[in-house]
């Protein structure tokens, strides 16, 4: 189990191969090189935004940041959110510490 | 010799060597064209002349030039030995499943397997004679393949007029490879690595040809190898010399190479039954038992055309999409129709329909394709085909009972969508009435979405303003689009609209093109506040709803 804290800084993972639809971001695993299509997940609106967010260089506290800014919530629900998502779908990005 | 093959409009030319005779399976008989088609400049040439039927005359009274056709794909035919391509590792193995009371399992047997390496994938499947196997060799890039039809493992059978490999250097030669590569293992089954049951298939023969054997030819179980696998190469004598007769498309590696040509062209092969109902193509999709055998053979009782019942390939042509049955069954046949409705289906206890979009819709897709993707770039091409359909036609659930009366509900349904409701809006909007529809498209997704309520108001004149929501007069019905600009050219107003999803604009129309203007929109039951960004729920996992659906 990877410890995820607010100063891991996620990259998505090669293994995952996704696609925008609409305002949605469709999530296809690649387990083992297999596309595995009875498991595909789903970022609603607000996953997809902070999908985005993801570019193997910001924090997970630099991308709470930018959910504050866009979203109307306070900080400390934001991180906690925040850290929900990322351990939810971890198995589709690679951490690194700074 | 040269045999030309046309499976949904790709034309396969099969070559072999001289002394090498190709046979196909008779499963793909009526697929089987002339590589020679007649010069279409010639007819275009000279219009009005009839041929043929039409005058009476003979075809081959007119003169043409005959041209050879362009093929798709070449596959060279080989009776020997295929080889691996040295550095090639394994990514996946399939095995054989066996039937059991209540399901199928793993019989451990393999199946088949892909190998990669620099350059090229490789499809190697075991035959009917597990000692026996057919190789496809696919070169990246190039639309010219190889395949090896017949593989003797058995030193022993060094007499065979073809090469042969001895069991010992095949085995050592993947052995070593697959513990470098540690490749997946699946069931065998097309769908994916983890779906395990093959198609139920019921021996009953239906009323018209479309499915008059079906042989299983697409089960990936032990029976259905026991039933196709054949002697795959035999020796001939034709005028006094010895020729070697190939099937080329030893089972399964028939439904391999189809994949990988419809794959790479960004075509989807999927599980369903196509029907073309009236001037409407529907394509019924579903894991395993959840109907879609049976609604074909109902829509094929009331003499729909059934385009096939178990696989199909679907491809954007000419700005739709259309489906194109496959060989799967020795009667099968070319048929094609335009798909306008794809349906995910399974048992119910009534007749009920909910529209799906965006995401889930794709997701429902996906799931049920035929696909071994081992690279992202094959599963990230499925998914763009599938957001196109998902976008392009509609999409919803369907839970039905399995008599005529679904036929009656799926026609009443798309009636009264079309015309009735259609015209009966129109008129109370022209009588200066409020009225409340719900929503059944996708262009103006996400403002309004399928199944929301729509209130829709009397459009005043000279009220078009930019930004609004209106209902536009559009074949005999309406749409609802947004106004993007408002312009006055030579003292005429002009209405510029979009929907929201689409790529392009609305050809500008004159203002009484507009019958009504949305007032509000309501989504189960809520109507919704303007477009404030809220927090929403952060994540869906389809795997739920999709086997919670599917299964339940």
């Amino acid at each position: 189990m990877i410890m995820i804290t607010l100063s891991s800084i996620p990259s998505h993972s090669p293994a995952v191969v996704y696609r925008r639809i609409n305002d949605e971001y469709l999530l296809i695993p690649l387990t083992g090189n297999i596309a595995d299509m009875d498991s595909l997940y789903r970022l609603t609106e607000t996953g997809a935004f902070i999908w985005e967010k993801i570019d193997g260089k910001r924090a997970i506290s630099d991308i709470t940041s930018k959910i504050v800014e866009e979203f109307d919530v306070e900080r400390d629900v934001a991180e906690k959110d925040a850290l929900e998502f990322f351990r939810e779908i971890q198995e589709f990005l690679q951490f690194r510490e700074p | 010799m040269t045999v030309d093959l046309v499976i949904a409009g790709r034309r396969i030319r099969l070559c072999s060597r001289e002394g090498v005779d190709i046979r196909p399976d008779e499963r793909f008989r009526a697929f089987e064209m002339p590589c020679e088609e007649r010069n279409i400049l010639f007819i275009d040439a000279a219009p009005g002349i009839l041929t043929g039927a039409d005058t009476g005359i003979p075809d081959t009274a007119f003169p043409f030039i005959p041209v050879v056709a362009e093929p798709d794909l070449v596959v060279e035919v080989e009776p020997g030995a295929g080889e691996i391509p040295a550095g090639a590792v394994k990514v996946f193995d399939a095995h054989l499943m066996e039937e059991v009371p209540g399901g199928v399992r793993n019989s451990g047997e393999p199946f088949w397997e892909v190998f990669s390496g620099e350059g090229v994938t490789c499809a190697r499947v075991f035959l009917k004679d597990t000692e026996r196997t057919a190789l496809l060799v696919m070169p990246h890039g190039a639309m010219r393949w190889r395949i090896f039809a017949d593989t003797l493992h058995d030193a022993t059978d060094s007499d065979s007029p073809h090469e042969s490999y001895t069991a010992d250097n095949l085995h050592q030669d993947y052995s070593d490879k697959s513990s470098e590569a540690q490749p997946q293992s699946g069931s065998g089954c097309y769908n994916s690595g983890k779906s395990s049951a093959p198609e139920s298939f019921d021996t009953d023969h239906l009323t018209h040809d479309f499915s008059g054997d079906k042989s299983e030819a697409q089960s990936h179980t032990r029976a259905a190898r026991e039933k196709h696998g054949s002697d795959l190469t035999t020796d001939s004598t034709i005028a006094g010399t010895t020729n070697i007769t190939v099937d080329p498309f030893p089972w399964p590696l028939d439904g391999l190479l189809l994949y990988f040509l419809f794959s790479r062209g960004g075509d989807i092969m999927i599980h369903g039954s196509g029907v073309l109902c009236g001037n409407r193509g529907w394509l019924f999709t579903g894991r395993s038992g959840s109907g879609k055998t049976t609604l074909a053979r109902l829509f094929d009782s009331a003499g729909d055309r059934v385009i096939h019942d178990d696989r199909l390939v679907l491809r954007r042509e000419d700005g739709r999409w259309m489906m194109h049955s496959t060989p799967v069954y020795r009667n099968d046949e070319p048929r094609s129709a335009p798909l306008n409705h794809l349906w995910i289906i399974r048992h119910g206890v009534a007749n009920v329909s909910e529209p799906i979009a965006g995401a889930e819709a794709v997701a429902m897709i996906l799931a049920n394709c035929i696909q071994q993707n081992w690279d992202g770039a094959a599963a990230a091409r499925l998914a763009a085909a599938a957001d196109d359909l998902a976008a392009s036609v509609r999409v919803s659930r369907l839970s039905f009972m399995p008599d005529t009366t679904i036929r009656d509900y799926l026609r009443l349904r798309g009636t009264e969508e079309k015309q009735l409701g259609a015209a009966t809006v129109i008129e109370m909007l022209g009588e200066g009435r409020t009225v409340s529809v719900t929503a059944g498209g996708f262009s103006m997704w996400p403002a309004i979405r399928p199944g929301d309520t729509v209130v829709i108001g009397p459009h005043g004149a000279g009220q078009a303003a930019a930004g609004q929501i209106v209902a536009l007069r559009r074949d005999g019905g309406f749409v609802l689009h947004r106004i993007t600009r408002v312009e006055t050219v030579s003292g005429h107003q002009l209405i510029v609209t979009c929907g929201d999803a689409a790529a392009r604009a609305d050809e500008a129309a004159g203002p009484e093109t507009i019958i009504g203007v949305v007032l509000s929109v309501t989504r189960a039951g809520r109507q919704l506040p303007p477009p404030r960004r809220r927090l929403p729920r952060w994540i869906n996992r389809i795997w739920a709803m999709v086997a919670g659906w599917m299964r339940g």
